[in-house]
């Protein structure tokens, strides 16, 4: 029996518990250092936007639109859409999930450090919990990405997850901040 | 083309990655340390709608400007000539006759249909905007 054959006969459970305790683990150590961190209520940057709350909004919902491409092109490469699938869908679905990171990175130090892990309401108690789960899915996602021999219906359920995480911090900050005053001057 | 790319976003996300985690780490040290001086010095770059209005009493000198985080937060609900605003979802804040205290307590921690902005504003923000409304 060939290694890699060798490989798919052994029982993935015991790896796909690990990849969701790793994410689990992620997810939670964003969320303790969220809780113990003293909020510094200060601002390191602002990068090219008018305030922090513009920069939030609109990395946020950039991220999101990434996000959507992603997915997309996830349904394009598994043939979940019609159409010949080009070379390049593979390398766009790629490029659109490292955008989504980028643009996340900086939101999620400015809500980590400046703000941290709050319960004030329901809506800034989900979008916590939602925005430390987009970083454990998104851990377990990328391991299940470079490991070998795991089902196939794993990626799907990790990448669903992240996006859908994704898509619920994005409702629960960024969204309601547009349906309550409109989207913010650049 | 696409795949070079992909590479170079690769390297930036993981570098940017890693320095955002040392930051959540260092970052009190590196940015607070200094900030009396930073708060004033670097205003444009680091504190919240700092120079988008100046010159009147919009809070307190060199940190959020009040009037701007009221506009920009507040405006569309609220009433308040100081700020230029006419929404009339919330009260007319022309007519408070609240203080800084019980006004900041309010914007904290939301008061009827009106949402907490503690997780969304600073403690300052939330000091210079109470301010502002108090002050006009």
């Amino acid at each position: 029996m060939s290694s890699t054959a060798a490989y798919r006969t052994r029982d993935p459970a015991p790896r796909l518990l690990a990849v969701a305790a790793l994410g689990a683990a992620v997810a939670v150590a964003l969320g303790v250092y969220g809780r113990v961190h003293d909020p510094s209520q200060e601002l390191v940057f602002t990068l090219f936007f008018s305030s922090t709350i513009s920069m939030k909004v609109w990395l946020g919902s950039a991220a999101v639109a990434f996000a959507v491409v992603q997915v997309l092109s996830a349904l394009w490469v598994y043939g979940k859409l019609p159409g010949r699938v080009p070379a390049w869908a593979g390398t766009v679905h790629r490029i659109s999930g490292r955008l989504v990171f980028i643009a996340s990175l900086p939101v999620a130090y400015h809500c980590l450090w400046s703000l941290g892990f709050q319960d004030t309401d329901t809506r800034v108690l989900l979008h916590s919990l939602l925005g430390c789960a987009v970083y454990g899915a998104f851990a377990a996602k990328v391991t299940i990405v470079h490991s070998r021999g795991l089902p196939g219906l794993a990626l799907p359920i990790a990448g669903g997850t992240m996006f859908a995480v994704l898509v619920g911090a994005w409702l629960t900050s960024a969204y309601w901040f547009i349906d309550n005053r409109g989207w913010p001057d650049i | 083309m696409l795949r070079g790319i992909d590479i170079a976003l690769e390297l930036l996300g993981w570098s940017l990655a890693v320095f955002f985690v040392v930051l959540l780490f260092s970052g009190p040290q590196v940015v607070a340390e200094d900030k009396p001086e930073s708060r004033s010095a670097d205003a444009a770059g680091a504190a919240p709608y700092a120079g988008q209005e100046s010159g009147e009493a919009n809070g307190s000198a060199g940190g959020p400007d009040g009037k701007a985080v009221f506009t920009d937060t507040c405006g569309s609900c609220h009433t308040l000539s100081a700020a230029g605003t006419s929404g009339t979802r919330g009260p007319n804040l022309d007519e408070t006759a609240l203080d800084a205290a019980a006004i900041e307590g309010i914007v904290r921690d939301g008061s009827g249909e009106m949402p907490a902005f503690g997780g969304e504003l600073s403690d300052d923000e939330i000091a210079a905007v109470a301010e502002f409304v108090a002050g006009n």
